[in-house]
């Protein structure tokens, strides 16, 4: 199956041969999306820096796994605008790449998991 | 007693004395002669014609004393005669007893001053004494009138019910007069036609004891405009008579010069003001582009018409583009204001170079041309300098090869210019067969904002890359400099200093695949609190080595908890996790537990190249690193080497 938004090449390079093992990281890796975007929209709309700050450097390596570079593009761009300490608007545009793109990536991660359970 | 000069004067000098009485003439040689007052030699001339001439050959007298009785001239017409063809020659005139008011004629003509001959009246002291002070007068008012001309001020004064006006040289010398050839009196003055008529109506604004400066700007005969500082005190005599002193400036340079200094503080002012705008509004622009960017993206990654498609990738283009010239206009700022942090990290040149290659050779293949890249096999490849702003660099220089080039192709040499067992200087040449670059261009296309041009084409930029580029490599302490030939290419030369990494020591000891299998039964504990990776990890080393085992603590506390517990052969460390971060549960470790659990081998997993992080780890006692996201074959390497023997 084509997928549009995820490349699973590095997931698949880790988990090596072992199909239990890739089904495994794709449902961790959707469940962790799942919850994790929605969290970091809250930090956002309350200001709590520190935590988007924390969520999103956790983000990176939760990203590397889906191969999605536009969101990998925009998490490290939302990461360093939090490290270098700018509070603005302008990580608003950043983490809506994350939350538009994010149930996209999520649902094809399912797909991808229902395929290797299948 | 011993007169001494305060006016620096010489010790000696020479009299001319036109005199025909010949005895007189040797009754002033002995007298002065005798006088310690006025050391002198004296030089007799009996006709005011020789006179004349003896001062036409030789100008050196201090003191020209004249008889106005001579064979050749008689009366005043002598004293005349001198001044005229001698206006600044310092003349005493010799009076008879009968003529003492001829003396006060001839001082007001221009003589310095004038003695009376006669037994008993001119005596040898009162001699010496005149010319002294005559030959003082005579230098301090040279000293005056070199102050005046070299500070352009002239000093008047005027008396007007004695109808008296006196200006020094300076003063027609400034309103562009021969004072040799144009003097004024009082009553010329008065004509609106006279040039210093300003001066007598500067009179007519004050009286005593009133003060009044003005600024007047005056068209001259040449055609010059000057500014001039007019300036009046009027006082009264005793007697109850008004005079007026002032003094005349040339303060035109003064002028242009605080017109030019105003001119370029508003200049300097407005660049100021403008580069602030324009990096702001950069600053402002580049979050809603990387949203135009982001969204477009997005777009690209629905489901579109082939045209719809084709919009949205000229639209992304675009987007680049510009993104590209606000970033350059932000970092053209930074480095004109000092704020680039330079950074120092440890990076690979050759991975560098493939990359500029990858990145390069499809923009060279779009024009047909060829893209090559050597680095020779002496240049050490692990550095520490800023791998980021060195490709910036490059892929500034090869970029405007390939833009600049339409047949042949482009070429990079890196070499060693200089080495040390810790440093190097790089010499990247990148050569091309473009349209090359006027010898007198040379330089000027390193200013910010100059753009290459050719007259039957457009190339895109605003100019800004070389001028960046140079910067940057200045910054970093070398050099930038271009070598070209028109119609035949041209080269760009970078010397660019690095120092020589250090090898760590999983590189000292490079293991060979195969023998990686060569582990004893061990435990590690992974401490992540990253779900993925810990799966990820302990799958992989598991999977790799069967006898290992892998525990996991999701932070610091758990794994100082665990360790308490069990003793581990290797630690596998986040920095960054809730609770206790890395580098607390590191220095915890090696400080609070006991050996050889002090002692475990702790490496860090960080996405973190940066040499002030790996400088944090090792001064904590973290012993080497592993980059994620992991790559398989480097994660296996450095734990083998960890895990080997000699670390048991």
């Amino acid at each position: 199956m084509t997928y549009h938004y995820i490349n699973l090449s590095y997931l698949n390079k880790m988990a090596g041969d072992d199909i239990e093992t890739q089904r495994t990281l794709l449902i961790m890796l959707f469940e962790e999306l799942s919850a994790a975007i929605p969290q970091m929209q809250g930090y956002l709309e309350k200001e709590q820096w520190d935590e988007l700050k924390s969520a999103a450097h956790k983000m990176k390596s939760t990203l590397s796994f889906t191969g999605n570079a536009v969101m990998q593009e925009a998490n490290i761009a939302l990461w360093q605008r939090l490290s270098d300490g700018i509070y603005s608007p302008s990580l608003s545009p950043l983490l809506q790449v994350l939350t538009q793109t994010g149930p996209k990536v999520i649902e094809e991660l399912k797909q991808a998991s229902t395929e290797l359970a299948g | 007693m011993i007169y001494k000069s305060h006016s620096g004067l010489e010790d000696f000098s020479r009299v001319l004395l036109i005199e025909d009485d010949t005895s007189y003439a040797r009754l002033v040689e002995l007298m002065l002669n005798e006088s310690e007052l006025f050391r002198c030699e004296v030089v007799n001339c009996t006709t005011l014609e020789a006179g004349m001439a003896t001062l036409e050959n030789d100008d050196n007298f201090a003191v020209v004393l004249l008889d106005l009785s001579l064979p050749d001239s008689t009366g005043f017409a002598t004293l005349e005669s001198l001044l005229t063809r001698f206006p600044n020659q310092n003349i005493i005139v010799l009076t008879g007893l009968d003529d003492e008011a001829i003396g006060v004629s001839a001082v007001k003509a221009g003589a310095q001053d004038f003695l009376v001959k006669g037994t008993g009246i001119l005596d040898g002291h009162l001699l010496a004494k005149t010319l002294r002070f005559s030959k003082e007068r005579k230098q301090i008012i040279s000293r005056l009138e070199e102050a005046q001309r070299a500070a352009r001020l002239g000093h008047w004064e005027c008396r007007p019910d004695h109808h008296f006006f006196f200006a020094s040289d300076e003063v027609y010398r400034i309103f562009d007069l021969d004072p040799s050839l144009t003097t004024f009196s009082c009553d010329d003055l008065l004509s609106p036609e006279c040039p210093l008529n300003p001066l007598l109506i500067l009179q007519w604004k004050i009286t005593p004891p009133q003060e009044h400066s003005e600024e007047l700007r005056v068209r001259l005969s040449s055609g010059e405009t000057l500014t001039m500082l007019l300036t009046c005190k009027a006082r009264q005599d005793v007697d109850g008579g008004v005079y007026y002193r002032g003094i005349v400036q040339d303060i035109t340079q003064q002028k242009q010069a605080e017109e030019l200094r105003k001119a370029r503080d508003l200049a300097e002012h407005t660049a100021k003001v403008r580069e602030k705008v324009i990096a702001s509004v950069s600053h402002e622009m580049r979050t809603p582009m990387n949203a135009i960017m982001g969204f477009s993206s997005l777009l690209l990654q629905t489901h579109l018409q082939p045209e719809q498609t084709k919009y949205v990738k000229s639209i992304l283009q675009s987007s680049e583009l510009l993104l590209d010239i606000i970033n350059d206009i932000l970092q053209i700022s930074a480095l004109q204001h000092g704020q680039l942090s330079l950074k120092s990290d440890v990076f690979e040149l050759r991975p560098l170079l493939q990359q500029l290659h990858s990145v390069m050779h499809f923009r060279a293949m779009e024009k047909s041309l060829s893209l090559e890249i050597y680095c020779y096999d002496d240049v050490p490849d692990k550095l520490v300098g800023d791998p980021q702003r060195l490709s910036q660099v490059l892929l500034n220089l090869v970029g405007n090869a390939l833009k600049f080039t339409d047949e042949g192709g482009v070429k990079v040499t890196v070499t060693l210019e200089t080495h040390s067992d810790t440093q190097v200087v790089l010499h990247f040449a990148v050569m091309d067969s473009g349209i090359g670059i006027p010898e007198d261009e040379l330089e000027s296309i390193f200013e910010a904002f100059t753009r290459i041009s050719d007259k039957d084409r457009f190339y895109e930029g605003i100019g800004l890359g070389l001028s960046i580029a140079r910067m940057l490599v200045e910054e970093y302490g070398g050099r930038l400099w271009a070598e070209s030939e028109v119609g035949a290419g041209s080269v760009f030369h970078v010397h660019w200093p690095l120092l020589i990494a250090a090898a760590t020591p999983a590189e000292q000891s490079q293991v060979a695949g195969d023998s990686l299998h060569a582990l004893e039964p061990a435990r590690i504990l992974l401490v992540e609190d990253h779900k993925l990776n810990q799966l990820v990890v302990r799958h992989l080393l598991e999977k790799k080595w069967p006898q290992l085992t892998v525990e996991i603590a999701n932070h610091g506390d758990e794994a100082i908890q665990l360790m308490e517990k069990h003793d581990y052969a290797l630690i596998l460390m986040d920095l960054q996790m809730p609770v206790r971060d890395g580098y607390e549960t590191t220095t915890y470790i090696r400080q609070h537990m006991n050996a050889p659990k002090s002692r475990v081998p702790i490496l860090a997993m960080t996405a973190h190249i940066q040499s002030t992080v790996q400088e944090n780890c090792r001064n904590v006692g973290i012993n080497d690193f592993i980059m994620k996201p992991f790559e398989q074959e480097q994660l296996f390497r450095i734990i083998h080497h960890y895990l080997s023997s000699s670390h048991l």
